[in-house]
């Protein structure tokens, strides 16, 4: 596991992560990476749960990322060989979490089909959610990756 | 990095003692007869990927025995889209077969999960066992 950055302030100005993406002071970003396991994903829900706890969502939202991640990690280590990385990358703000998920894959692996019945259920669990397939980088494979945004407050069903 | 990690997880997964060890089993399942036409089943723990086929063949097994199958989930700490999948489908073999699958569940996050995914309707609840086994026969 590899813990990129746990800055909440802004006094901390330049502190970021080395992908060399701008960074939002105010974010905590966090980065895992594991085997592309059915064995890790209780420890990866159970960061993401914490992670919403911390940035004070409510209970239902807590729960709901908690679901969304779990299922996300499902779908990805389904479609991974068996010696892939599954690498997910948390990024709070004060009132929302995007979760972006990767792992590698053989090439014309295909995104999971959004007609599953786990991909409707992330669809209900989560604010936005989406798929693509990263191209292959020279020596690599390409990789699926999939983004789920959660916002802290859930907003009441009718 | 690679390497390292395969080796650990090869060492974990690939020694004498299964991959089972690793994690403990998180999932518990119990069966108890109520008369000839009746079980209940009560699960706890953490109803995931991981756990979830175990939950499906044990529901199934239950639905070819018994007319009436009753789910207790209060001690349920986790129910993922793989547990949800789980009891959809028993629920519909049990439609199928003309057999009645009755859920109790008091687990907050077990409820949310049947909420949040709105397949709360498909399901029918009762809000004890024995309320479930009232009109079992």
């Amino acid at each position: 596991m590899t813990y990129v950055d746990k800055d909440y302030s802004a006094s901390n100005g330049g502190a970021g992560t080395d992908d060399g993406a701008p960074q939002e002071d105010s974010a905590l970003r966090l980065e895992l990476r594991t085997a592309a396991s059915t064995v890790v994903i209780a420890t990866i829900r159970t960061v993401a749960a914490d992670l919403a706890a911390r940035a004070d969502f409510d209970l239902d939202s807590i729960d709901d990322l908690r679901m969304a991640v779990d299922d996300l990690c499902a779908m990805l280590v389904r479609i991974a060989p068996a010696d892939a990385t599954l690498r997910c990358r948390f990024t709070a703000h004060a009132e929302q979490i995007v979760v972006a998920a990767d792992v590698e894959v053989e090439d014309g692996t295909e995104p999971p089909p959004t007609r599953s019945f786990g991909w409707r259920v992330l669809e209900c669990l989560a604010d936005e959610v989406s798929a693509e397939a990263l191209p292959r980088e020279l020596g690599q494979r390409g990789r699926i990756c999939i983004t789920v945004t959660k916002n802290a407050v859930t907003a009441q069903q009718p | 990095m690679g390497v390292s990690r395969r080796a650990l997880y090869g060492a974990r997964v690939d020694s004498e003692s299964p991959a089972a060890d690793f994690p403990a089993d998180i999932i518990g399942l119990q069966v108890a007869e109520h008369g000839p036409d009746a079980r209940v089943v009560t699960v706890r723990g953490e109803v995931d990927t991981l756990t979830a086929p175990k939950l499906a063949s044990f529901l199934h097994t239950q639905l070819s025995a018994a007319r009436v199958v009753v789910v207790d989930l209060d001690g349920v700490d986790f129910l993922g889209s793989a547990g949800l999948s789980a009891l959809f489908e028993a629920n519909e073999l049990a439609a199928r077969e003309r057999r009645a699958l009755r859920l109790v569940c008091h687990s907050r996050i077990a409820n949310r999960a049947l909420e949040a995914t709105e397949l709360r309707d498909h399901f029918t609840f009762a809000d004890t066992v024995p309320d479930a086994l009232k009109n079992s026969v």
